[in-house]
Order: structure tokens, then C-alpha cells, then sequence
């Protein structure tokens, strides 16, 4: 499986076309954990970019997935990252919860608002030269007010193929990220 | 005046839609690094603001669109300088919109920004300019252009 990390630039630019000047970025190199999506190639897109272009389709919904990005990589920067989210105000819940391998494994959502979601998930081991990872998973709008199945069957169904290659995941080349 | 001011003012509402949620954090974000680095608490905010310590909690969720007194209080509370700089005359470079942006997102520089508190893990585009300001300044022949005013 491969994987590229994020920077902060271009998980905005994922959501934005462009950034506007004055916006600070979080360096890589102050990230405790690493920010990814999983890719078939990595000059493919990955599904949480396909997400955002299928689910946010004006700019109240791309605001809000952006502020979630910003107290993300914010957050990342502390090896307890669900303390900083909270401290940030940002609620950070299980959106729904499975049995994998005689284990129990959570998809987690960050609310900026009542309707706006993103979903990831927080792995720890089975990254190259012990590195942990929050891969994002998908950026969605709800309808209502239950998570819809379609979306935990979706982010169940990737957290099963990230957790099947742990130990044989690979990173894309990072492009002008500082190196750990 | 070189752009229509109704093409501006399209651009400025999208732009402002779109980035108002992460703009209204990223001070925010910086303040409670701050309180982080110096072990302040909500509490301890709230008593050198004089005010209550849910307006703190308010304050620091970092959704609120806080007037330009609150974040100077905010910085006297924690010590700290909060510059804000609108066409400094150390930020030479252009302000673009997207329409504009051809070649790079950061071409040029920041012309805008708040800040507070200093931190190294941010990628300050003013902080390459203070450091070539700086090496100017200590440059004797670049000296005599008076390059290392702005340098702080």
C-alpha cells in the first residue's frame, strides 16, 4: 500500500485552489504525527481528495472542512493530538466503531459544525521507521443526523486495507517537505 | 487603480466564505501556544482579562470573528507583542487573488498577517526577509543602501 503525506499547503490546496497570502503553515517538521491519505499511485488522486470534490460542493462546506484542517495539523504537532483538538475547541468523536482481527477499531469525525465531517483514522504501528499517521479518509456534508452507512462502510473498507498492510506500507516521495 | 473594484469585490466575498473560518483560528491557534509555553490556564487568562472564564473558553474555540481590542487585550493578558501588519513597508511583495496566481502561491511575500508571540515551527515568509535584512545589515557593502532598517 502506498501513502503520501500531506503538508499543511497541500491539504489546503486539496480543499482551495489556492491559498491566500497571510496564511500561516505548520512546517512538516514540527508534526509528531504525519498526515496521509492512501493512494493507488502517487501521481493518482487519492478517495479523500474524490471526496471532496463529490461532497463539498460550495464554499461554507469547504470553509468549514478547512478550519478542521487547520486545528488538525495544529493539533498533530503534540503527541496527543485528541487533547489539543479539544483544547481547540473542535469535537472529535468515535462516528462509528468495528470488529477487525479480534480487535475493536474506531472511525473517527471531526466536527467543525453541525453538518460538515471529516473522517480519519489514527494509526500508531506498521509505518515505516516508526512513524504514526492520521490518514484522512474522507470529507463529507451530512444530511442528517446519523452518520450515513455508505460512509462507515466506506471508511470501515479502507481502515481494514490500511490495517492488512500494516508493515508494508510505503510513503510517496515527499516534495519539498523537510525531512524528519 | 489597476482591477475593477467589482471583480476585487467578488473575490474578496469568495475568499472571505471560503478562508474566514481558518483565519478566525489561526490567532487563536498562536495564544494558546502561548499559554502552553508559559503554563497559563483559562483561569489565569480570564483574571488578567478581567473577564469571566466562559468568555475565555468562548474566545479560544477560535470560531469567533473577535474584535481587533479583544486580541490586543489578549496579548497584553499573555505578555506578548501582537503585530498586525497591513502593507508594512518590510512586505514588498504583491497581494494576489486567484486569477492572478500563475506561478506560485507564496510568490512574493505576506502583505498582511497577524501575529502573536514568536514561533519557530511556522513558516513565516517575513521571517526569511528579517533574516536577509539582518546578513544586509551586517553586509558593509550593502550597508550604505539602509536595507537593515526594516529589520527589526
Amino acid at each position: 500500500m502506498r501513502v503520501q503525506k500531506l503538508t499543511q499547503e497541500q491539504a489546503y490546496t486539496a480543499v482551495a485552489t489556492s491559498i491566500p497570502p497571510g496564511t500561516k503553515l505548520i512546517s512538516a517538521k514540527s508534526q509528531k504525527w504525519d498526515v496521509v491519505v492512501v493512494v493507488r499511485d502517487c501521481n493518482s488522486l487519492s478517495g479523500f481528495h474524490k471526496s471532496i470534490t463529490k461532497n463539498l460542493d460550495d464554499l461554507k462546506k469547504k470553509g468549514a472542512v478547512l478550519k478542521a484542517l487547520s486545528d488538525l495539523f495544529d493539533a498533530v504537532c503534540a503527541e496527543d493530538y485528541q487533547i489539543e483538538l479539544e483544547n481547540a475547541g473542535l469535537s472529535c468523536k468515535v462516528a462509528h466503531s468495528f470488529e477487525f482481527a479480534n480487535s475493536t477499531y474506531k472511525v473517527w469525525e471531526l466536527k467543525p459544525n453541525n453538518k460538515d465531517r471529516l473522517y480519519f483514522f489514527p494509526l500508531k504501528d506498521g509505518l515505516p521507521n516508526g512513524r504514526k499517521a492520521v490518514f484522512l479518509l474522507m470529507a463529507y456534508h451530512k444530511k442528517d443526523n446519523k452518520t450515513p452507512t455508505d460512509v462507515c462502510d466506506y471508511c470501515q473498507k479502507n481502515i481494514k486495507l490500511i490495517l492488512e498492510a500494516r508493515g508494508k506500507i510505503e510513503y510517496c516521495e515527499e516534495k519539498n517537505v523537510a525531512k524528519k | 487603480m489597476s482591477r475593477k473594484n467589482e471583480i476585487v469585490a467578488n473575490e474578496v466575498s469568495e475568499r472571505n466564505a471560503l478562508w474566514a473560518p481558518v483565519r478566525r483560528a489561526q490567532p487563536i491557534q498562536q495564544v494558546r501556544k502561548v499559554m502552553k509555553k508559559k503554563n497559563l490556564l483559562n483561569k489565569d487568562l480570564a483574571e488578567r482579562m478581567n473577564i469571566s472564564e466562559q468568555s475565555v473558553s468562548r474566545l479560544l474555540r477560535g470560531n469567533q470573528n473577535i474584535q481587533i481590542d479583544t486580541l490586543y487585550l489578549l496579548a497584553d493578558a499573555l505578555e506578548e507583542p501582537l503585530e498586525i501588519c497591513i502593507g508594512c513597508e518590510d512586505n514588498s511583495g504583491t497581494y494576489k487573488f486567484e486569477s492572478e496566481i500563475t506561478v506560485s502561491k507564496f510568490e512574493g511575500s505576506e502583505s498582511s498577517g497577524v501575529k502573536v508571540g514568536k514561533f519557530c515551527h511556522i513558516i513565516d515568509m517575513d521571517q526569511h526577509r528579517r533574516k536577509f535584512l539582518t546578513e544586509a545589515k551586517n553586509d558593509s557593502s550593502l550597508r550604505s543602501l539602509n536595507l537593515y532598517a526594516a529589520a527589526g
